[in-house]
């Protein structure tokens, strides 16, 4: 594995390597088309794609018709948003009018949708360019595991290709880290935008619930899904949910744009630190528990005020609860396929509906209290506080296909509480162990994501691990 | 990750599980998948056991959090 420093190499950097935000500002002055930086992440994907297997679909021909279409717009005056002329890829579960939508799945191989989802609607509408569809684990969902059983390969993790990208979004978070795509939409569960934003080192996001529209994709659980995207920095994070917050919020609740908190201090800011999984969960692994405490001492350096406290309820209880209520939702939503195409399913979901299958309603029921109690618990101690900083894996990224390793990866985490709580939270790369990047959580209160964005974004200039780019 | 009941265990059979996809419309399922069904059955019930109930019984279930309209 070998490094490209931007910082050393900023004349040289290829397009791909280039951030979101210069990209857009170079669209917009006119010193750089749509089309060639299309062409520059075409190119990119037929270098690397092969071995990492971001996407299943490269939709070329459509995506340099919306290029040249957008070039000409811009020339013409008619600059639409921010995000006008930049390529992006969405997660397989996304439906796009006339594009597969396989969900990773041999079920809907023939699947063709005549409708964009609501998210890739508003991205359309705001001049941004569709290249593909992204890897996922089958349905958007799956057990921890990786069984090669799927009819596409797995995505594969850029900083290591014998590495697990982590799961559901497994395409979105290797394009993102190896430049196969400006930016990606997700989905997330109990961890599907976060998982692959913490091991392949890119931004992860999601937002309040209700803030974008889950229509058209894939559900998987109705309780819990939401969409979020995956950038390479903070700053492009907040320029893609600016454009689709505009489109989304209800006119009588507008936001401040999120891209109005970048650079901004944090001085005198109060920010819970949770650095304790409590019962149930292991220690973080040696490394991510030095990353954690490095980057706290860089926010105390930038005058934050920290506070340790501990979760009212602890991760493992709230990853319990979300064992009843995901597979017993995911069974009720794709019942159907159980009965009658199971032996067409990968291992991992099907494993998940026979589960599933069998959740007691009493259970279910009892893990959705609960959910109230992680919710207004969780509320109290956050509100305290302009934010909550704590780890978002407890492990490294794990070698790809070994189960243990990976379910242990996928389960053992800091993430499900605020799934559970309907908190914002940023998935955020806080430094590199051994070439793999590590990770931490920044949680909101409810409604706030400014404030995550403002804290992720003093702490990423602070440190240069976004000069350092994937070569898979 | 979860201590484990000192209860002794009561293993399901194949016959239970061919019952429950019986009862619940799974029956055309191939046997391996009934024989998977069956080692689901414990570790299910274990970890539905796990979830901490709340003794408030006007705590009811929240089945969403949407601060939001679409």
């Amino acid at each position: 594995m070998a490094y490209v420093s931007a910082k050393h190499n900023k004349r040289a950097a290829p397009l791909w390597a280039i951030t979101l935000a210069e990209a857009s500002a170079r669209i917009a002055n006119q010193t750089l088309s749509p089309s060639d930086l299309l062409e520059a992440y075409l190119e990119r994907i037929a270098a690397v794609d092969d071995r990492i297997h971001s996407y299943i679909h490269v939709a070329a021909a459509q995506a340099r018709v919306a290029a040249a279409q957008a070039g000409k717009e811009i020339a013409a005056g008619h600059w639409k948003s921010p995000l006008h002329g930049l390529p992006f890829a969405v997660k397989d579960n996304y439906d796009v009018a006339g594009m597969p939508a396989t969900a990773g799945s041999r079920l809907r191989l023939e699947h063709v949708p005549v409708q964009d989802a609501a998210l890739v609607q508003q991205l359309k509408a705001a001049g941004a360019i569709l290249i593909g569809k992204l890897s996922t684990w089958e349905f958007g969902t799956g057990n921890g595991g990786e069984y090669f059983d799927l009819p596409f390969p797995p995505a594969r993790n850029p900083w290591d290709i014998n590495r697990f990208t982590g799961g559901s979004s497994t395409g979105a978070g290797a394009s993102v880290a190896a430049g196969t795509s400006l930016f990606a939409l997700g989905s997330d569960t109990t961890g599907s935008v976060r998982l692959p934003a913490a091991a392949c080192g890119a931004i992860g996001m999601i937002a309040t619930p209700g803030r974008l529209s889950t229509q058209g994709i894939l559900p998987n659980c109705w309780s819990l899904d939401i969409p979020g995207p995956l950038a390479w920095t903070v700053e492009d994070c907040a320029m893609i949910l600016d454009t689709l917050f505009a489109q989304t919020i209800d006119p009588k609740n507008i936001q401040p744009s999120l891209r109005r908190s970048i650079g901004k201090p944090i001085t005198g800011f109060r920010i819970a630190v949770v650095d304790d999984p409590g019962p149930g969960f292991p220690d973080a692994d040696p490394p991510l528990k030095k990353g954690f405490e490095q980057a706290l001492a860089v926010l105390e350096q930038l005058g934050a005020q920290l506070t340790r406290v501990k979760l009212p309820v602890p991760a493992a209880e709230c990853f319990a609860a979300s064992r009843m209520i995901g597979p017993a939702e995911t069974a009720a939503i794709h019942e159907r396929e159980l009965k009658e195409q199971a032996d067409q399913m990968g291992f991992a979901l099907r494993d998940k509906l026979l589960a599933g299958s069998l959740v007691r309603a009493v259970d279910y029921l009892a893990a959705q209290r609960l959910r109230r109690t992680v919710a207004t618990s969780l509320d109290a101690l956050i509100r305290g506080y302009d934010a909550l900083v704590t780890y978002g894996t407890l492990h490294m990224p794990p070698r790809l296909g070994v189960e243990p390793e990976m379910t242990a990866f996928t389960i053992e985490t800091m993430l499900t509480p605020f799934n559970l709580s309907g908190h914002p939270v940023m998935m955020q790369c806080n430094g590199f162990n051994k070439g793999l990047p590590l990770n931490w959580q920044i949680v909101g209160n409810r409604g706030d994501e400014a404030t995550i964005f403002r804290v992720a974004s003093a702490y990423e200039n602070a440190t240069t691990w976004r000069q350092k780019r994937a070569q898979p | 990750m979860m201590t484990k009941s000192k209860k002794k265990k009561v293993e399901p059979t194949i016959e239970e599980a061919n019952a429950f996809a019986q009862r619940h419309g799974l029956e055309h399922l191939k046997p391996e998948y009934i024989a998977r069904l069956r080692e689901l059955i414990a570790p299910v019930a274990f970890y539905g056991q796990q979830v901490r109930r709340s003794p408030n019984k006007e705590n009811a279930p929240a089945s969403e959090f949407t601060a939001f309209k679409p």
